[in-house]
C-alpha cells in the first residue's frame, strides 16, 4: 500500500510540477522583457510592480511544490525588489544587468529541477551574495540622504489618504478550502500557501475535520481537512484564486466577501499591521521608511506587497478577465487540421457530384450543402488559427541580444519592435527564430557603426534597430531595418571575386545585394564570435526558402538596410488557382500571379529563339508547362491558351497553360513523404473529385526553365 | 550474394514466412505478406513531371500521397494495359507507402526454408540482387522479391538517394 | 511507550510527523487509538477525574506537518468522540506556531 502509493506521489508531482514549470518560464521571461525594456531613466512604478509580482509568483510556486532552493535567490530578488519600490533603495541602471543575472540564475536552477541539467551552486552564492550586497550597501547608502528622502516622502503623503478614502481598500473575505484529497501526496505544502495568503492581509485559519471517521481506517497520507479562512486584504478575489492557482480546483475553493470597506470610512476595521509579515531584517533606512510612511498610513507596517493595490491588473497581475487557455500537444492540432482537410475534400466532392442533379428537384439537398460548405470553410479557418501565435514570441527575445552584443562592441543601440501581434504559424515561428538572430547579430556586428564613426558621419550616435512584422495578403512580412552604413557595393564585388563567386561590375545594386547570398560569403574583415562564424546569409537564406519565403535586401549607402523576409502565412494551406495542361490540373500560388492573359499574336516575340510575350512594355519570356513537364498538352500556341504572369522576386514570368479553371484554398500535402522530390513543385493537394493535383513552385519553374 | 540463409534470417527463426504471389507477365513473384499494406484496382494517377516512365504518378489514398510504379514497364514484362482487372498492391516499405501495379494477384502462400533456393545467375527480369531466393510451390517457380531493397534502390528512383 | 502512572496516560511521539513519514506512525497511532477507546478502564478514568486526561508528549518529534496535525487532531477528535480529552504536551515554539498557523489549535486541544 505504501508503494503504491509513492507511485501515485510521483505521478501526480510530475503532472503539477510541469504547470510550475512552464508558469515560472513565463514569469521569468516576463520579468526579462520588462528588465530589457527599461531605459536609462529606470522603471516607472508599474512596471516594478511587475518584476517584483514575477519574482514573488516564482518564489511562492517554488515554496508550494517544495522546490526550497530556488526560493533562495527568489527571496533576496524580492527584497531588493521591495525595497526598490519603497524607495528605500535608489535604482540604478546597474541594476538590470543584476537581476538578469539573477533571472539566469532562477532559470538554471528550473532547468535543474525540469530537465535534470546541471546547476551551478556558485552561481547561485555569486548572485544571491551580490543581492545582498546591493540591498545591504543601498539601504545604508541611503541613510545619510536621510534628509532627502524625507523631503521625497513628504511630498507624496498628502496624496496617499486621498487616495485611500476616495476608493475601496479593503476587503474581507471568507475561504473554504476543501483540497483535493491527494493534495499531500503531491507534495504541496500548504504552510506556503498559507503564508502566501497571509502576505495579502491579515488571515485567520481554521481546520476543521469531518465528523465520523473511522480512525484505524482512514488514508494518513489523505487530507480529509477543510479549511475555513478570513482573510482582511486590500487584494481582490481574483488576486486570492490565483494564490491557489496549482492547487485548488474551481469547486475546492469557495471565496465569499463578507464586507468592503474603504480605509477611511471604516479605521477600526482596517488592516492592522501583523507584525509577522513586517520584512525580516530591519536595516537604518527601512525603520525609517516605514515610520514616515506609517504615520500617513495605517497598513504602512506590512509589506507593500498589498498597498494602493486597486485595479485587478495593479503589480502587471493577471487580472480576473485575462483569458484562460490550455496547453495542447502541436501533433493534436496538426492531426486536426488534417481530418479538417479531409472533410473539405469530402465536402467538395459531395458539391460536385449534386452539381449534377436537378436544382429544381433538388433545391432542399443543394441548400444544405451550401451550408456544409459554409461551415467547413468556418472550421477549416478556426482550426488553423490555432496554430497562430503572434510574432512577439520571437521579437520578444532580441532586446536582451541586443543589449549585450551592443554593451560588448561598444555602440549604441535602440531596438524597436513593429507590429509584435502579428500572428504567424507556430512552425513559422520555430523556424523563422534563428534566420532573425542572424540578421539582428549582423546589424550590429556589421551594419551598426561606433557612435564615434556614426557623429563623423553626422548622425545621432545612438543607432536604431527595427523589427517589424505585418501581414501583407497572404503573406507575412518580417523587416529588419538597420539605420547603419548600408551594403558596400565595392567591398561586396570585391569579395565575391575573391571568393570566386561569379560577380561582374555592371550588376544592378539589387544583384550585387544577392551575392551576399553566396555560400561562403562573408563580408566581415574579421570573425567575431558575434556573427560571422563560418555561416552566413546563405544560411539565412536557405533556411526562408524552406518555408517557402523569399529574402530581399534594400541598401542606401550610409542610409542604412533594410532585408525583408516574407513568409505564406501557415504552412499548412494555401490559396491557389487550378490550371490544366492537357489532363492534368495544376495550382498555382495565389500569391505569385499578377495578372492572367490571352495574348495576341501582335505582344508575341521571339528573342533568340525563345518566346516571350509583350505587356505593358515589357518582355516577358513564357514557360510553356507542357514542355517543361513533358506533358501532352491540348495547347502549344500561346496565342490559343492562356499565359499566368507570375512574379519571382521581382522577376517575371509567363506561365503557359490550356485553362484556368477555378480558385481553391488548398491544403498542403506533402510528395516526399512517400515519394522525393519533385522538380518545379511545393507539394501537391486533394482536388475535389479525390485527384491529387501538384502545386507549382514558381521560384523553382524559373531555376528550371533558366537551366533548360 | 544472396542465400537462402539470408532469408530466413528475415522470416524468423527458419519458420515458415508468408508470401503474397503476384505475376508480372508470364513470371511469378512473391513478396513478404507483412508488407502489404492493401491490395486496389488501378485508378487514375496524377502524372509526375519528368519522372521516368515506370512511375505512373501519384494517387490519393485517404489523404496521403502515394507514388505508382508499374514494374512491368520497369523490368520490361508483360504488356503494360490498364483494365477494371488491373491491380495495385500497396505496400509499406521502409516507412513509406507505395503502391506497385501487377498484372493480377494470386494467392498468399506458405514457405519453409527448405522450400527456397538461392537465385541462379539466370535470366529473370529482375536483378538477382533483388531476388532473395527462388521458391518451389507445385512444380511452379516463385521469384521472392526482396522489395525494401528493391524500391529503395537508386534505379527505381522512388527515394531520395543519399547525395 | 504508554505508561499507566498515576492514572495519567502518557503517549510519547518521535520522529517524522510530516508527509513523509506518517504512513509508518500511524499504526502506532491506531494501536493507542484502539487501547483507548476499546478500553472500559479508560472510559472510568475519564469519567473519574481529570487525573484520566492522555497526555501526548510531542518533546521527541522532529517534523511535524499540516499532514501529520491532520492526523494528530483526528485522533483527539476521535478519542474525544469516546469521551477522552487528550492534551498535547511538550510543544516546541516552532511547532505551537505552525499549528496556529495552520488553524488547527481548535481541533488539537491547544493549551494556551
Amino acid at each position: 500500500m505504501t508503494q503504491s502509493g509513492q507511485d501515485n506521489k510521483s505521478i501526480d508531482l510530475n503532472q503539477f510540477n510541469q504547470v510550475f514549470f512552464e508558469e515560472c518560464a513565463e514569469h521569468l521571461a516576463e520579468m526579462e522583457q520588462i528588465l530589457v525594456s527599461l531605459d536609462d531613466a529606470g522603471p516607472d512604478d508599474e512596471q516594478l510592480n511587475a518584476i517584483f509580482r514575477a519574482a514573488h509568483s516564482i518564489k511562492g510556486g517554488a515554496g508550494i511544490f517544495g522546490f526550497q532552493d530556488m526560493t533562495v535567490v527568489t527571496h533576496v530578488l524580492e527584497s531588493l525588489l521591495d525595497r526598490i519600490r519603497n524607495r528605500e533603495i535608489p535604482f540604478s541602471p546597474a541594476m538590470v544587468d543584476l537581476f538578469l543575472e539573477a533571472g539566469d540564475v532562477i532559470s538554471m536552477q528550473l532547468a535543474g529541477h525540469r530537465d535534470g541539467a546541471d546547476v551551478s551552486q556558485e552561481a547561485i552564492d555569486r548572485i544571491r551574495g551580490k543581492l545582498q550586497q546591493v540591498i545591504d550597501s543601498g539601504a545604508v547608502a541611503t541613510a545619510p540622504e536621510a534628509g532627502d528622502s524625507i523631503a521625497a516622502i513628504a511630498e507624496e503623503l498628502p496624496l496617499q489618504p486621498e487616495s485611500a478614502a476616495s476608493s475601496p481598500d479593503c476587503h474581507c473575505f471568507e475561504l473554504e478550502f476543501r483540497p483535493d484529497p491527494d493534495i499531500f501526496k503531491r507534495g504541496t505544502r500548504l504552510e506556503s500557501l498559507f503564508a502566501e495568503l497571509e502576505e495579502l492581509g491579515e488571515l485567520t485559519v481554521a481546520a476543521e475535520l469531518p465528523a465520523n471517521l473511522d480512525f484505524s481506517e482512514l488514508d494518513p497520507e489523505s487530507c480529509f481537512c477543510c479549511w475555513r479562512m478570513t482573510l482582511v486584504t486590500a487584494s481582490s478575489e481574483a488576486d486570492i484564486r490565483e494564490i491557489f492557482e496549482f492547487v485548488a480546483e474551481e469547486d475546492q475553493l469557495k471565496v465569499r466577501e463578507i464586507w468592503e470597506s474603504s480605509a477611511a470610512n471604516n479605521p477600526v476595521s482596517a488592516p492592522e499591521a501583523p507584525a509577522v509579515a513586517v520584512v525580516d531584517a530591519v536595516t537604518p533606512g527601512e525603520t525609517f521608511g516605514q515610520a514616515a510612511s506609517g504615520a500617513a498610513d495605517p497598513s504602512a507596517g506590512r509589506r507593500a506587497y498589498d498597498k494602493n493595490e486597486l485595479a485587478p491588473g495593479a503589480y502587471g497581475r493577471r487580472g480576473s478577465e485575462a483569458e484562460s487557455s490550455i496547453r495542447v500537444g502541436v501533433t493534436k492540432v496538426d492531426q486536426l487540421i488534417n481530418q479538417v482537410g479531409e472533410l473539405v475534400i469530402t465536402q467538395l466532392m459531395l458539391a460536385q457530384t449534386a452539381a449534377a442533379l436537378d436544382p429544381v428537384l433538388h433545391e432542399n439537398l443543394h441548400r444544405s450543402l451550401l451550408q456544409l460548405e459554409r461551415n467547413t470553410r468556418d472550421l477549416q479557418q478556426s482550426v488553423m488559427s490555432i496554430r497562430l501565435v503572434p510574432i512577439s514570441i520571437v521579437f520578444s527575445r532580441f532586446p536582451r541580444l541586443v543589449r549585450e552584443l551592443a554593451s560588448k562592441l561598444g555602440k549604441q543601440v535602440e531596438l524597436k519592435t513593429i507590429g509584435d501581434t502579428t500572428e504567424l504559424d507556430k512552425g513559422l515561428i520555430e523556424k523563422i527564430s534563428d534566420p532573425l538572430t542572424h540578421l539582428v547579430r549582423n546589424c550590429l556586428d556589421h551594419a551598426l557603426e561606433t557612435p564615434a564613426a556614426r557623429i563623423a558621419a553626422g548622425k545621432e550616435p545612438g543607432g536604431t534597430i527595427t523589427l517589424r512584422a505585418s501581414q501583407t495578403g497572404g503573406r507575412i512580412v518580417i523587416d529588419v531595418i538597420d539605420d547603419g552604413a548600408g551594403l558596400n557595393r565595392e567591398k561586396i564585388l570585391a569579395k565575391a571575386a575573391e571568393r570566386g563567386i561569379p560577380s561582374s561590375d555592371s550588376m544592378s545594386d539589387e544583384e550585387v545585394w544577392q551575392l551576399i547570398f553566396a555560400p561562403g560569403f562573408s563580408t566581415a574583415e574579421a570573425v567575431t564570435d558575434i556573427s560571422g562564424r563560418g555561416v552566413g546569409m546563405d544560411v539565412v537564406l536557405r533556411n526562408v526558402q524552406s518555408m517557402s519565403g523569399k529574402v530581399a535586401i534594400v541598401s542606401q549607402p550610409g542610409q542604412g538596410t533594410r532585408v525583408t523576409i516574407s513568409l505564406p502565412l501557415t504552412l499548412a494551406i494555401l490559396d491557389g488557382l487550378s490550371v490544366a495542361v492537357g489532363d492534368e490540373k495544376f495550382i498555382v500560388p495565389l500569391n505569385s500571379i499578377i495578372e492572367s492573359l490571352q495574348p495576341n499574336s501582335a505582344s508575341l516575340k521571339t528573342v533568340n529563339g525563345k518566346s516571350v510575350v509583350l505587356v505593358r512594355g515589357d518582355y516577358i519570356p513564357i514557360i510553356p508547362l507542357y514542355e517543361l513537364f513533358n506533358l501532352p498538352a491540348r495547347v502549344t500556341d500561346p496565342e490559343k491558351g492562356i499565359l499566368v504572369l507570375i512574379d519571382v522576386d521581382g522577376e517575371k514570368a509567363a506561365v503557359l497553360v490550356d485553362a484556368l479553371l477555378d480558385e481553391h484554398q488548398v491544403v498542403i500535402k506533402s510528395i516526399e513523404t512517400n515519394y522525393r522530390k519533385v522538380d518545379g513543385t511545393a507539394g501537391a493537394t486533394i482536388l475535389g473529385d479525390g485527384r491529387v493535383a501538384l502545386i507549382l513552385d514558381v521560384t523553382s519553374l524559373l531555376q528550371m526553365r533558366n537551366r533548360n | 550474394m544472396q542465400t537462402g540463409q539470408e532469408h530466413s534470417d528475415r522470416g524468423g527463426i527458419g519458420t515458415v514466412a508468408e508470401y503474397l504471389t503476384f505475376t508480372l507477365g508470364t513470371e511469378e513473384y512473391g513478396i513478404d505478406i507483412l508488407k502489404v499494406q492493401e491490395i486496389r484496382g488501378y485508378d487514375v494517377v496524377t502524372h509526375i513531371a519528368n519522372a521516368p516512365e515506370f512511375i505512373k504518378g501519384v494517387i490519393n489514398l485517404r489523404g496521403v500521397i502515394v507514388p505508382i510504379v508499374d514494374m512491368r514497364i520497369k523490368f520490361k514484362v508483360g504488356e503494360p494495359t490498364y483494365h477494371e482487372f488491373t491491380v495495385v498492391i500497396i505496400m509499406n516499405v521502409l516507412g513509406r507507402i507505395i503502391g506497385m501495379v501487377v498484372d493480377g494477384v494470386s494467392d498468399v502462400v506458405a514457405l519453409n526454408p527448405e522450400q527456397i533456393k538461392p537465385a541462379p545467375e539466370m535470366g529473370t527480369a529482375l536483378d538477382t540482387g533483388y531476388i532473395t531466393g527462388l521458391g518451389t510451390l507445385n512444380d511452379q517457380m516463385l521469384i521472392l522479391v526482396d522489395i525494401e531493397k528493391l524500391m529503395s534502390s537508386e534505379e527505381m528512383q522512388v527515394m531520395e538517394q543519399a547525395n | 511507550m504508554i505508561s499507566e502512572t498515576q492514572e495519567v496516560l502518557k503517549i510519547s511521539l518521535s520522529g517524522d510527523w510530516s508527509m513523509s513519514g506518517i504512513t509508518e506512525k500511524f499504526p502506532q497511532l491506531v494501536q493507542y487509538f484502539e487501547r483507548l477507546a476499546g478500553s472500559d478502564a479508560c472510559g472510568e478514568c475519564q469519567a473519574g477525574s481529570s487525573g484520566g486526561v492522555p497526555e501526548i508528549d510531542l518533546a521527541d518529534v522532529t517534523d511535524f506537518d499540516a499532514c501529520g496535525c491532520q492526523l494528530l487532531a483526528q485522533f483527539i477528535r476521535n478519542l474525544r468522540h469516546n469521551g477522552i480529552e487528550a492534551q498535547l504536551t511538550n510543544i516546541s515554539d516552532a511547532f505551537r506556531s505552525r499549528i496556529q498557523f495552520l488553524g488547527f489549535e481548535r481541533e488539537l486541544n491547544l493549551p494556551l
